[in-house]
């Protein structure tokens, strides 16, 4: 079972990459963004990977693909409105969230395209997250369990 | 009407505005439908443009997602638009969309391939990446309409355009160019036809325009055009009244003329020049006929009028003399005038009667008419000639007689002018006898007569001549049976031994003539050297008379006159004489008759008669009882001695006039009669006594003593001088004496010298003498000495002599 999960960018950035956010200083949870953990649910038979780059995130994210460029299809799940959410697609795609909502409305409206499975909470997301093979969710990475994998965070802003 | 229709001007102005304009429209048109297709092509493609931008945001989304339906969905939506023919959108290599019209035909799609729209899609997220494109394909049939509509209206407005303009121009062109110049062609075409109405009528409101301005040169045109016919018409006319004319003048003259080359070839010749020439009438004969063929006395001067007319282009008249056979010779003017080509015209008038008339006339002015003698003028033009001739032969000579008839004006006086008119032309005659032809002889004027005697080498002819003359002129001659004779004095002058030019000679014949004539006349002078001389003395002595009064150079003397009977001195005559200041005194006779000729001899008078009158003031506040007698010269009667001014002189001494005595001459009675009458009687009247002196020298005739109010008779010393031995003159002394006391006229002997005369004269019984024998004139300061002298000389005289008794 795999989570994305999202942490602060307090400690370090990743597990086991360079400690990058480790020289940060504190107190970037009020203004900073936070770092997108992706995961993919614990699944036998699927090749975990954690080389996703800004695009392949903004591809899953914005409906372009829904596979990972392993082939495995993706299932990205969204967020309520929060900061958290906000602060993910500013960071990602440098838009707003009525933006992001309008995006989505025309796609919705005309199109075959659907948007990510909304989570009604983090907490939701991570259930989502591991009940879904291939699910990807952004959060803080405080909220990153063991249990998920981060596969991508987002730079501070 | 077709072919007028198509030599017009409107016709040309129409077809060329109209080509003009159609090809300028299809121009246009064309440039319209281009501009109008670049122009709908590029707003085709802008709004194409537009068109997609209002889908781009979908697009984008459409292209990025690679969604179908939403692309499909676009596409619908921009193929309602009518200028789209299709539209095809690909997302990455994937065709996401792909719709046309139903029209879309291959051709149709083959042309908008050029024209289609490509525009790339980039991602909503990030602007560089592509992630598809849109193609959008313009319906060309929708641009196509849209220029056909634009290039139809375009082309309709011009059309429209074209033919508005097309009728304005022609109308102007009609209305402004075409029936003007109509009009004034046909004015033009009027013309011709003499009348007022021939200038153009100025097209109203053309006044300043280029027809204007036509019309008025046309008019100034035809206006000088016709006058100038006008005039030529004239001149035309008159050029053949004229021709008439001068033909009518040209038969008809009484002159003579004719047309002649240079060489004297007559090419016409008048009726008149025929009659004057003695030549055949024009018409009548084949005859060549020179002018310089003719009788003329000198031909030469023909020819050279001729040549100086040819040669100066000008006028040139001469009159020439024409000798006919066996007729008188005439005389012509010839007036020749070039009439170009070397010809000239000839007028030739008779003058025979006006040279005639000229040369009598030239003769009278030197001609004196009374003795048919060279007169003053036709001498002196004579001498100057004869001189000319003289000085080309230097050594011969001729003499120039100046003679004077003696006494001649006197007997003119006398007898009157016709009888010395008689006397002059007989005398004349008398004188040419004496003279070869070849002798000058003129009258100069009056008695005096003037002789040039040609070649006298000798001085011994002119003598013998000379004395000739005087010997003829001096026999008898008798003019209206009066016989009378004349002498004639000569004065003779030599050329060039006296002078080498007339005024010279004839002035030294006048002085010997005034010496020949001072001799006593009827004599011959010859000029001498020495006559100049006492000219000139006399002329310096006239000099220094003028200055003599002002220098009070004159000084009175007097000579007592004796009363016999009462043995006293009565009175004293004044006689002048002049203290000259380097000749010492001069003698009354040399100087008198000098102021005489001057006119002194007036202020002379009023200088003696102020003397006199002093003397006499003098005697009579000596209380002398003497009388003066006063020498007044006939010159000094009436105007240089006025009566007034001696009554004023004597009333200013307190002298009583009858102690003043005006003694006269004779010559003062020969004068003006009537005036010296007058003279003498206002003198008396004023109480003067009046004394007649030298009685019995001149001329006086007896009746004068009657005539003339004197009181006294002075005898003259000629008379006394000779009594004493000549009986004759003894006898004519008692004879006046007698003839005076019975006139009432007392008697002053002069010149007594002796006592034989003395007692003669006492004898005969004359009451007055005056002379040596008493007394010389002397200064006023010694009279009173010889006064006393003769008181005494009278008391002894009377005892002694007893002439008294």
């Amino acid at each position: 079972m795999l989570a994305a999960a999202l942490s602060l960018p307090m400690p370090t950035w990743l597990q086991q990459g360079s400690d990058q956010a480790g020289d940060r200083a504190p107190g970037l949870a009020l203004r900073a963004f936070g770092t997108l953990g992706l995961a993919r649910s614990s699944s036998e038979h699927v090749q975990f990977t954690r080389d996703l780059s800004q695009t392949d995130v903004v591809n899953i994210f914005m409906g372009r693909f829904r596979e990972f460029p392993s082939g495995i299809s993706a299932q990205p799940i969204g967020m309520p409105a929060s900061a958290t959410r906000t602060q993910f697609y500013r960071t990602l795609v440098k838009k707003e969230p009525a933006e992001i909502n309008a995006y989505w409305a025309r796609l919705v409206f005309a199109g075959r395209t659907s948007p990510p499975i909304q989570a009604d909470s983090p907490g939701d997301a991570l259930r989502i997250l591991r009940a879904n093979q291939g699910g990807i969710a952004y959060m803080e990475r405080s909220q990153v369990t063991s249990r998920e994998k981060i596969v991508f965070e987002l730079p501070a802003p | 009407m077709r072919s007028f229709w198509r030599r017009s001007i409107l016709y040309f102005t129409a077809v060329q505005v109209v080509g003009v304009a159609a090809i300028v429209g299809v121009v246009f048109v064309f440039l319209t439908a281009q501009v109008t297709d670049n122009r709908t092509q590029s707003q085709f493609q802008s709004r194409l443009g537009e068109l997609l931008e209002t889908v781009e945001s979908t697009l984008q989304i459409a292209c990025f997602a690679k969604d179908e339906a939403l692309a499909t969905e676009v596409a619908n939506g921009l193929l309602k638009n009518s200028e789209v023919l299709g539209v095809v959108i690909t997302g990455g290599h994937v065709k996401l969309g792909d719709k046309f019209k139903p029209i879309s035909t291959p051709s149709l799609l083959a042309r908008a391939n050029d024209t289609r729209l490509v525009r790339t899609i980039t991602s909503p997220f990030d602007s560089d990446e592509v992630v598809g494109e849109i193609q959008l394909i313009p319906n060309p049939q929708a641009n196509d309409q849209f220029v056909r509509a634009n290039v139809g209206f375009v082309a309709m407005l011009l059309g429209l355009q074209l033919v508005v303009v097309v009728a304005a121009v022609l109308a102007v062109v009609l209305m402004r160019i075409i029936r003007p110049i109509k009009g004034m062609s046909d004015g033009l075409h009027k013309m011709g036809v003499r009348g007022d109405n021939n200038l153009l009528r100025l097209p109203s409101g053309q006044e300043e325009t280029e027809i204007g301005r036509l019309v008025h040169d046309i008019n100034h045109l035809t206006t000088t055009l016709l006058t100038a016919h006008d005039e030529e018409r004239a001149a035309r006319l008159q050029h053949e009244v004229d021709e008439r004319k001068y033909h009518a003048i040209f038969d008809n003259a009484d002159s003579g003329i004719y047309i002649s080359n240079e060489d004297g070839w007559l090419e016409s010749w008048n009726r008149s020049l025929a009659t004057l020439f003695a030549l055949p009438q024009m018409a009548d004969t084949q005859d060549t006929i020179n002018v310089n063929n003719l009788p003329w006395r000198d031909l030469q001067r023909l020819v050279t009028l001729m040549q100086s007319c040819i040669a100066s282009n000008r006028p040139q008249a001469d009159d020439l003399e024409f000798q006919s056979k066996n007729k008188p010779p005439r005389w012509f003017r010839v007036a020749l005038t070039p009439i170009g080509g070397k010809r000239v015209q000839g007028l030739v008038s008779d003058v025979t009667e006006h040279k005639n008339a000229e040369a009598q006339a030239r003769r009278e002015t030197i001609t004196d008419p009374l003795t048919g003698l060279l007169n003053r003028r036709g001498f002196f033009e004579h001498a100057e000639k004869v001189i000319a001739n003289y000085t080309q032969r230097p050594h011969a000579g001729f003499a120039l007689v100046l003679i004077d008839l003696d006494g001649f004006k006197r007997i003119n006086e006398a007898m009157g002018l016709p009888s010395g008119d008689k006397i002059l032309a007989s005398s004349a005659a008398r004188l040419q006898s004496c003279l070869k032809s070849s002798d000058v002889i003129a009258r100069l004027g009056g008695d005096t007569f003037i002789v040039i005697l040609h070649a006298t080498a000798h001085e011994e002819y002119v003598v013998n001549i000379a004395n000739r003359i005087v010997q003829t002129l001096g026999t008898f001659l008798e003019v209206d049976n009066t016989p009378l004779r004349l002498g004639a004095s000569l004065g003779i002058a030599t050329y060039p031994a006296d002078g080498g030019d007339l005024p010279t000679l004839i002035r030294n014949t006048e002085l010997a003539l005034d010496r020949a004539r001072a001799g006593g006349g009827s004599r011959m002078a010859f000029f001498e050297a020495t006559m100049a001389k006492d000219a000139e003395n006399r002329r310096s002595l006239e000099n220094d008379l003028q200055l003599a009064i002002r220098h009070n150079q004159f000084r009175l003397f007097f000579q007592p006159i004796i009363d016999l009977p009462s043995r006293r001195m009565a009175g004293a005559e004044a006689l002048i004489r002049w203290k000259h200041p380097t000749r010492g005194m001069v003698a009354p006779d040399a100087f008198i008759p000098l102021s005489e000729e001057s006119g002194l001899i007036i202020d002379i008078g009023l200088w003696a008669l102020e003397v006199a009158c002093q003397q006499l003031a003098h005697w009579r506040a000596q209380g002398k009882d003497y009388y003066l007698s006063l020498n007044v010269s006939g010159r000094q009667i009436p105007e240089g001695l006025p009566p007034q001014i001696l009554g004023a002189a004597v009333k200013r001494h307190g002298v009583d006039p009858s102690k003043l005595v005006i003694e006269i001459t004779e010559g003062v009675l020969l004068g003006d009669f009537a005036k010296a009458q007058a003279w003498l009687m206002a003198v008396r009247e004023q109480g003067f006594h009046i004394y007649l002196d030298d009685f019995g020298t001149g001329y006086s005739s007896l009746s004068y003593l009657k005539r003339f109010p004197l009181d006294t008779l002075k005898i003259d010393k000629s008379f006394i001088r000779d009594m004493g031995e000549n009986n004759s003159d003894r006898t004519l002394v008692e004879a006046i004496v007698a003839m005076a006391n019975s006139l009432g006229l007392s008697v002053v002997a002069e010149g007594v010298e002796t006592d034989v005369q003395l007692a003669l004269l006492h004898q005969i019984g004359c009451r007055y003498v005056q002379g040596y024998h008493f007394s010389k004139p002397v200064p006023a300061e010694e009279f009173g000495t010889v006064a006393k002298r003769i008181g005494d000389m009278l008391t002894v005289h009377g005892h002694n002599s007893g002439f008294l008794e």
